[in-house]
């Protein structure tokens, strides 16, 4: 479980996060949605330490987020993003099995970890000896999500994972996901500007704008009592697209 | 990798450096045709008294030599009792040659009895400036304030130079300049000046007619030929030195000089004066071109691949943290592109008063390294500086380890920015290594010097191609490297 308490984000005169009071459930789907803008991302970098919060304070699984237990928690954390977070001079087996190696884990054991992996984000095996550059986007965003999910995390953080894939690609990962999703039974936080992944995803959707939360819950119950004006004019932007 | 490419590169030339250190006598000689010649001749007689020598050619003035001498990079030089007294001794009276002995005994030096000539400097003209004006002796200057003289820098500057001369002859000239001595004589024989310096064993007095104005207040001090030598040389080499005492007249020596600058090559003026002696045979004959060319560019190639192997081993740290930025990382980044501004020749000059530097090629290998620095501190810090924030992000996340992320992730992703960085600075100091030469430290700008002092593009040209040839070599070696050491991941272009 991760728990926001008044956590905020500014850069200098700019409010990325305001001060937020946020509970995201252990082992369940929570999407952040939003404009671009709004802040999602800005929740996301918050969870995985990338930033600092400028108010406030994050708890996760019941530990204070500080400098000092930063590395053990990440250790429980596996972070994919939309594109061009795999370290192109590795092939893509090399990019998974970097952190077990610096941690001197059995190779063995990894093997067939990454086997397993393989076959839940259904990735051919044999495309493990590319290099990044010689694979397709979504075939990149599998390979991020095995090395996110080599060492078990508690929690895995997905910063619009599908935002870069043509659509075609991006349907068949969004069956994917939610398959994997449902079988690996984890704390799984991911942001998108996307309905349709929202509703596909999302066990909770939490929607922003302008660095806070407008509303939170089932996606069901936002159409049926929007928390307020902004909440109708998303939804009704987005359905018009899927329209025309 | 890289170590282990650069210790493949280092350790031959290394080791071939250390072989070749063993019984080898090296003399020096100054930046003149008489000096070259009088160098020669003693390796002669150093060669033919078993020793291996070598001769670094036009190593520069005389404090250049006497340092040199003084810190054993060379074993001896020609020199002159004058000079000796003036600049190296700095007594305002005469001395006597045992008096010159006895203190130069005190630096550890030896002197050699006299060669036989006396070469003092003299002031010319041509014949016809000289008749027109009807100067014949230097007071004759007084009556002729106008007249334009090019003197050399080192006459310019000796305690028995120019100024002294001034005074004692109270000659008010204005129109004075400094030119450097092969090129005074084309200025003097083209009309863009009247009155130079000169010795009076040069050949090109009798070549040119020119006229040597009489010293009628007998300023100038006597200049006798000697070797200078350190005491701790061998004594059979010493008394292979002391073999040429007295064999040499102003006569020959001017002919000497005159062999030299016709044929362009010292060698031959050396042949004469042993046939002259009878003497000849035993030696072991001039030094090949081949010989020679593997000789400078085994040096060149040390020179360069040293100072390089510093560079990169500071260059590249101080890379990664004037990446960081801030105070210190801007301030890497300024010195070492300050250091880039100052001239070649200057940082050599600044650098050969330091202690233990000196002259030679130690002195020349940090002049080298301080001017490799810059390219690869900065390609180092821009190719860290442009790794993607997603990447950055990604390898924090993972919970690598600082020093793992810089090893395994940012220098391999930086390495193509950091390989252009050691290329380009390669490619400087192949160049700038010639200027080494200067400073006796060898390599391929030893006959680029000679040949200038001797005005023949040819031997130039013996230097300066090699020395292309080198960096474009450089060039080729370091695209083989990019292929060793880039990750083949950031050599393919995407599918």
């Amino acid at each position: 479980m991760i728990l926001f308490h008044q956590a905020g984000k500014s850069f200098g005169n700019a409010v990325a996060l305001r001060p937020t009071d946020l509970t995201i459930a252990a082992d369940k789907t929570t999407v952040l949605l939003g404009l671009s803008g709004a802040g999602k991302s800005t929740v996301l970098r918050l969870i995985s330490g990338l930033l600092e919060p400028t108010t406030g304070w994050i708890e996760i699984d019941g530990r204070k987020l500080t400098r000092d237990s930063l590395p053990k928690l990440r250790r429980r954390m596996g972070y994919v993003i939309q594109s061009g977070d795999l370290f192109p001079h590795l092939t893509a087996r090399q990019n998974v099995l970097l952190v077990a190696q610096e941690l001197h884990l059995g190779t063995g054991e990894m093997n067939g970890r990454v086997e397993e992996l393989c076959a839940l984000t259904r990735l051919p095996g044999h495309l493990l000896d590319r290099y990044p550059v010689e694979l397709s986007g979504g075939e990149q965003r599998r390979v991020s999500l095995i090395r996110a999910l080599m060492l078990k995390p508690h929690i895995l953080l997905l910063d619009e994972p599908m935002g870069a894939l043509d659509p075609m690609v991006r349907a068949g990962l969004l069956t994917d996901l939610k398959s994997l999703f449902e079988r690996l039974n984890t704390t799984v936080v991911l942001v998108t500007h996307d309905l349709v992944e929202a509703a596909r995803l999302g066990d909770w959707v939490v929607l922003l704008n302008a660095g806070r939360i407008v509303q939170q819950g089932p996606l069901a119950e936002f159409s049926l009592c929007p928390a307020e004006p902004f909440v109708s004019e998303f939804f009704h932007a987005q359905t018009e697209k899927l329209a025309a | 990798m890289k170590t282990a490419l650069t210790v493949l590169v280092v350790a031959p030339l290394l080791a071939a450096c250390v072989a070749d250190a063993g019984e080898v006598i090296a003399l020096g000689s100054k930046k003149f045709t008489e000096s070259f010649v009088l160098a020669e001749i003693a390796k002669r007689s150093l060669e033919e008294a078993g020793f291996r020598v070598e001769h670094r050619q036009g190593m520069g003035g005389t404090i250049i030599l006497w340092e040199a001498l003084r810190q054993g990079s060379i074993a001896a030089y020609p020199d002159y009792t004058g000079t000796i007294q003036e600049e190296i001794l700095k007594r305002p009276m005469a001395a006597s040659i045992g008096e010159l002995r006895q203190q130069l005994a005190q630096y550890g030096v030896g002197m050699t009895g006299e060669l036989g000539f006396n070469n003092t400097y003299a002031l010319v003209m041509t014949r016809a400036r000289a008749n027109q004006l009807g100067v014949h002796k230097i007071s004759d200057l007084t009556k002729h304030p106008d007249l334009r003289l090019g003197l050399t820098p080192e006459f310019l500057g000796r305690r028995d130079g120019w100024e002294p001369l001034q005074r004692r002859y109270e000659l008010n000239l204005l129109n004075v300049r400094g030119i450097e001595h092969t090129l005074g004589y084309v200025a003097l024989l083209n009309g863009e000046i009247d009155v130079k310096d000169a010795y009076t064993t040069d050949a090109k007095i009798g070549e040119n007619d020119l006229v040597v104005l009489a010293d009628d207040l007998r300023f100038f001090p006597q200049y006798r030929a000697v070797f200078l030598f350190r005491l701790d040389t061998p004594p059979r080499a010493i008394n292979a030195l002391r073999r040429l005492e007295g064999t040499l007249t102003e006569a020959s020596m001017i002919h000497l000089n005159e062999i030299a600058e016709q044929t362009r090559d010292y060698s031959s003026a050396a042949d004469w004066y042993f046939k002259q002696m009878g003497r000849v045979g035993r030696f072991s004959g001039p030094e090949s071109f081949a010989h020679r060319l593997v000789r400078w560019t085994v040096r060149h190639l040390l020179l360069v691949s040293l100072s390089l192997a510093a560079a990169i081993a500071i260059g590249i740290p101080l890379g990664i943290y004037a990446s960081r930025g801030g105070f210190i990382g801007e301030s890497i980044l300024g010195l070492t592109g300050l250091i880039q501004t100052v001239p070649a020749l200057a940082l050599l000059a600044l650098l050969v008063p330091i202690p233990f530097l000196g002259i030679g090629p130690i002195t020349a290998i940090v002049a080298l390294f301080l001017y490799g620095l810059l390219p690869i501190v900065r390609n180092t810090a821009t190719g860290l500086r442009e790794i993607p924030p997603q990447i950055r992000d990604a390898a924090e996340v993972l919970g690598l380890k600082p020093r793992t992320r810089l090893l395994k992730i940012f220098l391999p992703l930086a390495s193509p920015s950091i390989l252009a960085g050691i290329k380009t600075s390669a490619i400087i100091n192949i160049g700038s290594a010639t200027l080494a030469a200067l400073i006796g430290a060898g390599g391929l700008g030893e006959p680029i010097i000679s040949g200038l002092n001797l005005n023949d593009s040819t031997t130039i040209l013996e230097g300066a191609i090699p020395a292309a040839l080198l960096a474009i070599a450089a060039q080729g070696l370091f695209s083989l490297f990019d292929r060793l050491i880039i990750p083949r991941g950031l050599r393919l272009r995407p599918a």
